[in-house]
């Protein structure tokens, strides 16, 4: 069973979705408790994945190493020989380091919150759960696949239930809202599609390409000299065109000596495109792909939308971990095989990151609508990523995976604060409220953790976050001299912000005496249930342990980022200087 | 002499620390079971640990052993991330100061409390603020500090704002959290430049790598690194000690309880700034260095001078407590280290005093508002008067203490408020020019501060009670207050005395306190002496002033017609130079209307964007469908009726079968294939 762990933490919520679809309509009550038991099972696997990752010193740290990924699962999927055009090969291909290992384990997470939160769904409850097990299982497979083609599969497939679960449970505007992410999402996998069928051209598998040129029998018997021997017939174009093997492994896309030399991506030719470097521009490309997904400015604003018109599970769900994929994607695929870009366009990020803090968090500060604070705050809170990725110190992408965890965490447990008024009262105007304390006492108390979390205090985990990011940006100019001082000055303003709107909200909101609109449903406004507080206390216990005991995870981020950092900054400084050599010419 | 014994006091000091926190986690979970003996209990708690806390002192200064042990809190590459529990001779008196004012407070407010519907809560919180407190003293990673330094910020929040039911509560808490926030984000670019110069934040190894010259960066961004290191930490100083400009959430800060207010807004957590100043005023340079003590010098000067017109008992202390603060930071500007540090440990004492004072005058009047069942203001000093007969214990704790402070000899405030104007007379000559300003405002403020003192001495405690004027009687319902208030006044008034810290009354140089904090400053004996008796004689004409002006009134009408309440000079001090209403107009108002502008601009400008754009792509997909409906389907239509014509003609040879229609396209189609990829 070890050996298939990743797939299980995929196909369990399949079956279930199936299984559900299945179930006659008398059982339409047990629907909850089926896709509750799924998540239970998916996080107890995860936990299980976790502790069976060796992580001591010295254990393989994946990035760029076939070799140093743990748990790989990698079986042939597709093989289609196309004569001439060489040969496709598609992998079921999945594997894990310390850029995704965490990442897993925060969706697992979620997902049980999720199933949870989903119990206030009444109508059309085995489209929902169905649809939902679906998501569950395209955003692990999203998170742990290592072929292009496979994650693009998973990225892709994610909007279909995101726009139907937006689209039939959400809120009034729920049609313009779904349309609105789907649209976006998908504007920005066209470019990512882009590049991934450019990359595909270019990227040769050396060790199937081994084995069709007859330099070994099978892939299992493929030794690095052959690897090498393939790579060095590859440049002075020894293999016949029909006997390339083309990829879309990741892997295999991070290593210069697979590119078949005069193809669009290879590094060594300056191959235009617009006239720019097609390798830049496939970086830029990516990047703003993944970028939607994060979101940034200025490409953010399906986010409000889809989060308000939500409902709480799924925006639990969107802020906790879709979000996240953006951040991921960027540093497994952009970063990862363009690395030259990431030196490039590194102010630009920065600066992006930084806009993105401010603009955030002044535009949550002018909002009414509770939800909508949220979902401005969460846009604030993924620029700290965008900041820390920049900064390409390891501080900064500690902070920033650190980062991305913490912010699911804890925008769970605030998505599931505007949840609990909404579903009382179906209102979420900040105005229409005013001490809640006094009829919601423990709700309130939760209130006041996750604020005071998402500010950044001391003793959450966001503040170990966001301390290794500012901590990255600050050096980065006197480390690598990537990101200017000024960027990680002025995003301290964020941090202002945020204690703004969150102490502002409180004040009018949740404290002083009680008063409520009088069109309200005021008799509603009762204490949180058990089922809700069953929610929000594993939300807090865990934003305080990992405010208090970095190494949990860090210990598990921090060998990959390492080797992540030096990786890209060398590969990435060397291949920029032949491009620029390149364009000087 | 170091090892076993050292590390035993470690673990105390730790202990110490740890105790508040284990009373608020007991209180905020079972606060509601334990009811009143919460309060009990967390005073008992505070009450072991000051013990605790004396001890530890005791073994410090008298046994000369300052440890310092380091535990890991995580490791990150080569750097880990450290936490030093530093106990010298500074740590171990301000831990003394911490638990027994926090111990006192604890025990005034077992009374100041009782009846509130959230008492159990309000202890939790002073445990919280106490063990965050604790823990900026004893950690020595300027990460931790911080770690602290929001936490005692949090303790103040929820304490400010503990009776929420007042809106102006609120108000103030979210103001003081959010004023000490803008000063926080300076304190981490500090501590981000910091972490750039010497890849650590350890203070020790921070200072070590500072004194041999062994930094990160090249040479050309070192200075302005340092620089930038120093201004930021002072950013945060600034913020917590209540500095000109952040000044103004302190004394919105006073709608607090008013124990609270002695512990957490003049005793302690105010003063966290200047400690954490002289924590690291190895790292000055020479300009922010000037920079410090010309914002010192303004803040005792501007609040100083608020002081003199404000007529709520809390208001003159919270504006005298930024004025002596003011003195604190201007002495570390100044080089004088220890003056300032010798400050802080007196003004604690004396102005910890003065507030508990103020919280048994208010707790008095309040009784009386409730046993008459009248309405009136019991903070306002112009419903006192003659409480010294009513309430002696506090009247003679209130004289002591506000001697201290007025700065007169024999009290403590004068040895430590005349070392720290020895040093910036000894800084301006050196310096000279402007420099003199830096004495100069500071004697100014000196004869202001003592004439506030004596003003609010002489309304509250002498002449008649004027609260007889409106309410007849009202007098006899005052009554004296009970032994858990008492005992906490007698104890910080003894300690406003000026030989607890120095045999000799007139020179706080050989003081076993100062003699130990100022290291090797040398000070010129003569400026000393001058220093001294303009100081003394500033105190006393100040305090004479204000008894000609309230106590015999023999100058009270020129005061009126000087100073009339129309008059500028008047409004410009019970308004605090008008700043607060400066901020609103121009900082809060503003960041709002960006941020309303900026919802806007989001809301129509960029999703506008994107909604016309999205609008003209259903306007072309229409066109589209136009062309597809009757340009290409016309076609499509077109070539159906040619190909059926065609059909009837090879209709013989496919039999009309629809299987078989199937099957030549199928035929087509791979043919098509063929010769495409032969092609």
């Amino acid at each position: 069973m070890s050996e298939s762990l990743l797939s299980l933490l995929i196909f369990v919520p399949l079956i279930a979705a199936i299984v559900i679809l299945l179930l006659p309509k008398s059982l339409n009550g047990s629907l909850k408790w089926i896709t509750l038991g799924t998540t239970v099972v998916q996080l107890i696997l995860s936990i299980l994945v976790m502790l069976k990752l060796d992580w001591s010193a010295g254990a393989p740290v994946g990035i760029n190493n076939q070799g140093n990924f743990q748990l790989v699962e990698n079986h042939q999927w597709l093989h289609l020989d196309l004569g001439t055009l060489g040969t496709i090969s598609i992998q079921y291909f999945l594997g894990l380091d310390g850029l995704n290992s965490t990442m897993v384990l925060l969706t697992a997470i979620v997902m049980v919150i999720g199933a949870i939160s989903s119990f206030e769904i009444s109508h059309k409850r085995k489209g929902f759960f169905a649809l939902f097990n679906v998501l569950s299982a395209t955003i692990m497979g999203c998170f742990m696949a290592l072929d292009f083609f496979l994650f693009y599969l998973f990225f892709e497939f994610m909007l279909l239930p995101m726009y139907f679960l937006i689209g039939i449970w959400g809120g009034p505007r729920r049609e313009y809202a779904s349309i609105k992410f789907f649209i976006y999402t998908l504007l920005g996998s066209i470019f990512i599609l882009i590049v991934m069928i450019g990359l595909y051209t270019s990227v040769i598998d050396p060790a199937a390409t081994a084995v069709k040129i007859g330099l070994t029998e099978s892939v299992e018997n493929v030794t690095t000299e052959n690897v090498e021997q393939v790579q060095e017939m590859l440049k002075v174009d020894q293999i016949k065109p029909e006997n390339l093997v083309r990829t879309f492994s990741l892997i295999a896309m991070m290593d210069a000596e697979n590119y078949i030399p005069g193809s669009i991506f290879f590094k060594g030719e300056i191959t235009s495109f617009f006239g720019e470097n097609a390798r830049l521009i496939a970086f830029l490309l990516l990047f703003i792909g993944f970028a939607i997904k994060l979101p940034a400015v200025p490409v953010h604003t399906w986010l409000p939308d889809a989060h308000v018109q939500a409902p709480t599970a799924i925006s639990v769900v969107l802020a906790g971990i879709l979000l996240k994929i953006g951040g991921y994607g960027i540093l497994r695929i952009p970063y990862s095989i363009f690395p030259e870009g990431a030196i490039y366009f590194s102010w630009w990020i920065g600066l992006f990151g930084v806009i993105a803090i401010v603009y955030g968090a002044f535009v949550a500060l002018g909002t009414h609508n509770l939800k909508k604070l949220i979902a401005y705050s969460s846009v604030s809170h993924m620029g700290f990523v965008m900041l820390g990725i920049a900064s390409l110190t390891t501080e900064g992408i500690n902070g920033a995976i650190y980062q991305m965890f913490s912010h699911g965490i804890i925008s769970a447990m605030l998505f599931l604060v505007a949840g609990v008024v909404y579903y009382r009262t179906h209102n979420l105007e900040i105005e229409n409220y005013k001490g809640l304390i006094s009829k919601m006492p423990v709700y309130s108390a939760m209130v006041m953790v996750a604020f005071f979390a998402s500010l950044g205090l001391p003793g959450f985990s966001g503040f170990v976050a966001e301390l290794f990011v500012f901590l990255g940006a600050f050096k980065s100019e006197s480390a690598n001299g990537l990101i200017p001082i000024w960027m990680a000055i002025v995003s301290t303003l964020g941090l202002i912000l945020g204690a703004a709107y969150y102490l502002w909200t409180l004040q009018r909101m949740y404290l002083g005496n009680f008063w409520a609109q009088k069109d309200l449903a005021v008799d509603q406004l009762t204490d949180l249930s058990s089922r809700e507080l069953i929610m929000f206390v594993p939300l807090a216990i865990m934003t305080i342990i990992l405010g208090l005991f970095p190494h949990l995870l860090l210990d598990v981020i921090s060998p990959s980022v390492n080797y992540f950092v030096n990786f890209v900054e060398a590969t990435g400084k060397e291949n920029l200087e032949i491009i620029l050599q390149a364009i000087n010419k | 002499m170091e090892g076993a014994q050292t590390n035993d006091i470690a673990i105390i000091a730790t202990g110490i620390t740890l105790m508040p926190l284990f009373s608020f986690l007991l209180l905020i979970f079972f606060g509601k079971k334990l009811e009143k003996k919460s309060g009990i209990l967390a005073t008992a708690v505070l009450a072991f640990s000051a013990l605790l806390s004396l001890y530890v002192f005791y073994q410090v200064w008298l046994n000369q052993g300052s440890t310092l042990t380091h535990f890991e809190w995580f490791s990150h590459q080569t750097n880990a991330f450290v936490i030093g529990i530093n106990i010298d001779k500074l740590a171990a008196i301000m831990l003394v100061v911490v638990t027994l004012v926090s111990g006192l407070v604890h025990l005034f407010s077992l009374v100041y409390m009782k009846g509130d519907k959230n008492f159990p809560r309000y202890f939790a919180y002073l445990g919280l603020f106490t063990f965050s407190m604790l823990g900026i003293i004893l950690t020595n990673n300027i990460i931790f500090i911080y770690i602290f330094w929001e936490l005692v910020g949090v303790s103040s929040y929820l304490l400010i704002g503990f009776w929420q039911e007042k809106p102006a509560a609120l108000k103030a808490s979210k103001k003081a959290f959010l004023v000490n926030r803008i000063g926080d984000a300076g304190f981490l670019v500090g501590i981000l430049s910091l972490f750039a110069l010497f890849q650590n934040t350890d203070l020790g190894i921070i200072a070590s790598k500072h004194f041999s010259g062994v930094y990160a960066v090249d040479f050309a961004s070192q200075y302005l690194l340092i620089s930038l290191a120093g201004m930021g930490l002072f950013c945060g100083a600034i913020g917590k000690s209540a500095q000109f400009p952040l000044s103004v959430w302190l004394p919105d800060a006073m709608e607090g309880p008013t124990p609270v207010s002695a512990l957490i807004h003049a005793a302690t957590m105010v003063a966290a700034g200047v400690y954490m100043l002289a924590r690291i005023a190895f790292i000055f340079t020479p300009e922010v260095q000037i920079v410090i003590a010309a914002i010192g010098t303004i803040t005792a000067f501007m609040a100083a001078y608020a002081a003199l017109s404000q007529n709520d008992i809390k208001a003159v202390l919270a504006f005298s407590t930024i004025s002596q603060l003011g003195y604190m930071v201007m002495g570390i500007g100044v080089g004088t280290v220890g003056a300032s540090l010798f400050h802080l440990v007196t003004h604690a004492f004396f102005k910890a005093c003065l507030f508990l004072s103020a919280g048994a005058i208010i707790h008095v009047m309040h009784q009386v508002e409730h046993d008459t069942k009248a309405h009136f203001d019991p903070q306002d000093m112009r419903n006192m008067g003659g409480l010294r007969k009513k309430i002696p214990v506090v009247f003679i704790a209130y004289l002591f203490s506000a001697m201290a402070l007025a700065g007169l000899p024999l009290f403590s405030g004068f040895l430590s408020k005349d070392a720290i104007l020895v040093g910036a007379y000894s800084f301006a000559s050196e310096y000279g020019g402007a420099a003199y300003l830096i004495p100069l405002f500071g004697f100014l403020s000196a004869l202001f501060t003592a004439f506030y003192v004596g003003r609010q001495l002489i309304m509250v405690f002498f002449g008649e009670f004027n609260l007889e004027d409106k309410i007849k009687d009202a007098g006899n319902y005052i009554q004296d207050i009970s032994w858990e208030m008492k005992l906490p006044l007698v104890i910080l008034g003894f300690l406003s005395i000026g030989f607890v810290f120095s045999l000799n009354p007139f020179d706080g140089e050989n003081g076993w306190l100062l003699a130990t904090f100022k290291g090797n400053l040398v000070i010129d004996h003569s400026q000393k002496l001058l220093v001294e008796v303009i100081s003394a004689s500033l105190a006393i004409s100040g305090l004479g002033l204000a008894w000609l002006v309230y106590g015999n009134r023999v100058l009270y009408n020129l005061k009126q017609s000087l100073f009339p309440k129309s008059s500028f000079a008047y409004k410009l001090s019970l308004n605090f130079w008008y700043m607060d209403s400066f901020y609103e107009r121009v900082l809060v108002k503003n960041s709002i209307l960006i941020a309303e502008k900026l919802k806007t601009f989001d809301l129509s400008i960029i999703d506008g964007i994107v909604n016309k754009l999205a609008l003209f792509n259903v306007i072309f997909a229409h066109i589209i469908a136009w062309v597809d409906k009757y340009i290409v389907d016309g076609f499509v239509n077109f070539m159906v009726m040619v190909s059926g014509k065609t059909g009837n003609l090879t209709r013989s040879f496919q039999g009309g079968k629809v299987q078989s229609y199937f099957a030549w396209t199928l035929f087509g189609f791979i043919c098509l294939l063929i010769y495409l990829i032969n092609e």
